[in-house]
């Protein structure tokens, strides 16, 4: 993992004469991420002149990597750091310490440019769908927002991936028309998870992605998360409160608890058998149908 | 004794796309000290039953039927007389603790308003009572506390205020509309034990509303299953989750992941194909027509027959054997 940390620096001084730095190659083609050591501190605002300002250390040294196709769940409560964690891998924050790479390329270190090209291939779906969907938009035009954006496609050819995605997440044609206020809270975060999935990308990034679906329509989405794995390979970080939706997505599961990850490993052993008490205490208070 | 009566109620919105339906010929009654939960995805009109039971429908919407609480026609109070039961009489616990606070004002003080109002107690005996409340509902340090304001509090806390708020009057029914669904798991139970035992200690009957299989099974003794405005299934809790029925209360069960599934078992979930139908433009006859397996052309013209199948457990499909065969055949 550290030694592509010269290569990426080395992109990064290029990129300074030459236009297209060529990305830095890949270390191990079947690791997908690699976050290592993450430390992420926020300032909160001074109390007092007089004292310095408080730190929140929202994520406290976190180091997992993803394998091609695998897909790695932190489940967590309200403030654990799971969202900052999230943002950091998709390089929305900058990192206090440590590195995250993406292919082999350590996406704090690119330019700016070089970084933006490389985003085609790893997409966010947020949290909030009714933040995370520009009001004065048509719904074409914010799913095609990121091929429009990353790559050069025909006016025809984006109508036809547009409806494509709409389909797979459930939506119809005629959707396209109109705009985010006119659907339900759940409708709208599938609009987003549309938009994610228009780049074909290697990685998403899951924030909560179906905390704010209805039941029938979350499991459609979750089906949805799986198939595409099984056909295009899609690699998840999948960030959620949720254990049975963390335990039915994904093979890898991490507890993460103030700032830091207090158990991790293999779904099936994790909640057959948790060793930490704070993952005991999570499973025990989830309501459950005949327990 | 029967403590509220609901009898065809039906919830009508006025909206752009024409008069809906939100709450179709709903009835059910309420002992006292009975708890009851209607479970259902947005859009179900579970929410709009609670807020017409309170007389707080949206202003483009009206309530027909009847709704009697203690043999009084709900429906039929004035404004001024259902200021007297809102708070009083029915308690209420809504869903977001940060929006239905005021930030203005200290908790102790939003906690003895309905008390100040209803019980025209003065502010020391007012003061007295919140600090018992405060303990009552587990928050630490109740003489600090009740000079807190909402910001000032965690999500848990401040339901727990929204809690003693709603029980400051000692109501004969609380309402509770997903009280837990912007909380963390850990939280949501501790806050689901305090309503549970309160309820139990205070003789309470409780209407708790969810989309949360497990919540209600967990915390209510009957369940109505909600669909397109319509009950399509009620009964005992656990002989219903025991028994499912109905072919949309099996696809919901089947629809959410359970952390006791191993991924073997269940690689792909069974979903129920389709949206939730827009309320404006509800098929006649059963509300499920479009999404359900069992579907044929009688199903159409009118509403579904209530079928019970067991004691108290009432079912309304046409199919229902045909759904049940297939359930027990799963």
């Amino acid at each position: 993992m550290t030694d592509s940390d010269p290569q990426a620096g080395a992109g990064g001084a290029d990129s300074t004469t030459v236009a297209v730095a060529k990305p830095a190659p890949v270390i191990d083609p079947s690791t997908v991420v690699a976050v290592h050591d993450v430390h992420k501190h926020y300032t909160l605002p001074r109390e007092t002149l007089w004292r310095d300002p408080t730190l929140v250390h929202a994520v406290n040294g976190v180091t997992f990597t993803i394998e091609k196709g695998g897909s790695f769940g932190v489940v967590g409560e309200s403030g654990c750091g799971k969202s900052t964690l999230a943002r950091c891998v998709m390089g929305l924050e900058t990192l206090t310490q440590g590195s995250v790479e993406f292919r082999g390329q350590n996406i704090h270190a690119l330019p700016v440019e070089e970084l933006r090209q490389l985003r085609r291939h790893f997409q966010m779906v947020f949290q909030d769908p009714f933040g995370s969907l520009d009001p004065r938009m048509k719904v074409a035009r914010i799913v095609a927002e990121p091929i429009e954006a990353l790559e050069d496609t025909k006016l025809d050819e984006r109508r036809a991936r547009v409806i494509e995605v709409l389909r797979a997440v459930g939506l119809k044609e005629s959707d396209t028309d109109k705009y985010p206020h006119e659907f339900s809270g759940g409708q709208r975060q599938r609009i987003a998870i549309a938009r994610a999935l228009i780049t074909r990308p290697a990685l998403i990034v899951a924030d909560e992605p179906v905390s704010a679906l209805d039941v029938s329509v979350q499991a459609q989405v979750l089906n949805l998360l799986q198939d595409l794995q099984d056909e295009f390979g899609v690699t998840y970080l999948l960030i959620s409160h949720d254990l049975a939706v963390v335990k039915f997505v994904c093979d890898e599961v991490a507890v993460m608890n103030e700032g830091v990850f207090v158990e991790r490993g293999p779904t099936e052993e994790i909640f057959a058998n948790p060793q930490h008490d704070y993952t005991k205490t999570l499973l025990a208070a989830v309501p459950q149908i005949g327990g | 004794m029967t403590l509220l009566a609901v009898d065809n109620l039906t919830v009508t919105l006025n909206t752009v796309r024409g008069p809906a339906r939100a709450v179709r010929n709903l009835s059910f009654e309420l002992e006292k000290g009975q708890t009851l939960g209607i479970v259902g995805e947005s859009g179900c009109g579970k929410s709009l039953t609670a807020l017409a039971i309170m007389g707080l429908l949206p202003e483009n919407g009206w309530a027909d039927g009847t709704v009697k609480l203690a043999g009084e026609n709900l429906l039929t109070y004035s404004e001024d007389q259902m200021c007297q039961v809102r708070g009083n009489r029915i308690g209420m616990v809504f869903q977001e603790p940060m929006t239905s606070l005021n930030p203005l004002h200290t908790v102790g003080r939003q906690i003895a308003e309905a008390m100040r109002l209803h019980r025209g107690v003065n502010k020391a005996e007012a003061r007295t009572e919140v600090l018992r409340l405060l303990d009552m509902v587990g928050i630490p340090e109740p003489t600090k506390r009740i000079n807190s304001y909402p910001h000032q509090l965690s999500g848990g806390q401040r339901q727990r205020v929204m809690i003693a708020m709603a029980l400051s009057c000692g109501p004969e029914l609380l309402i509770a509309d997903e009280p837990t669904t912007a909380l963390d798991v850990t939280i949501q139970k501790q806050i689901l034990d305090l309503i549970r035992n309160l309820i139990e200690d205070l003789g309470m009957a409780m209407i708790l509303i969810s989309h949360n299989l497990g919540v209600i099974y967990q915390n209510v003794q009957d369940v109505i299953v909600m669909y397109g405005g319509a009950r399509v299934e009620s009964g005992p809790t656990h002989d219903v989750f025991a028994n499912l029925s109905h072919p949309y209360s099996q696809g919901l069960f089947e629809a959410v992941p359970q952390i006791d599934d191993t991924k073997a078992s269940r690689r792909r979930l069974r979903t129920i194909p389709g949206t939730v139908p827009e309320l404006a433009d509800l098929p006649a006859g059963c509300t499920f027509q479009d999404r359900c397996d069992y579907v044929t052309d009688a199903c159409r013209p009118t509403q579904p027959p209530v079928v019970q199948i067991a004691a108290g457990h009432n079912v309304a499909c046409l199919h229902v054997d045909a759904a049940r065969k297939q359930w027990a055949a799963r």
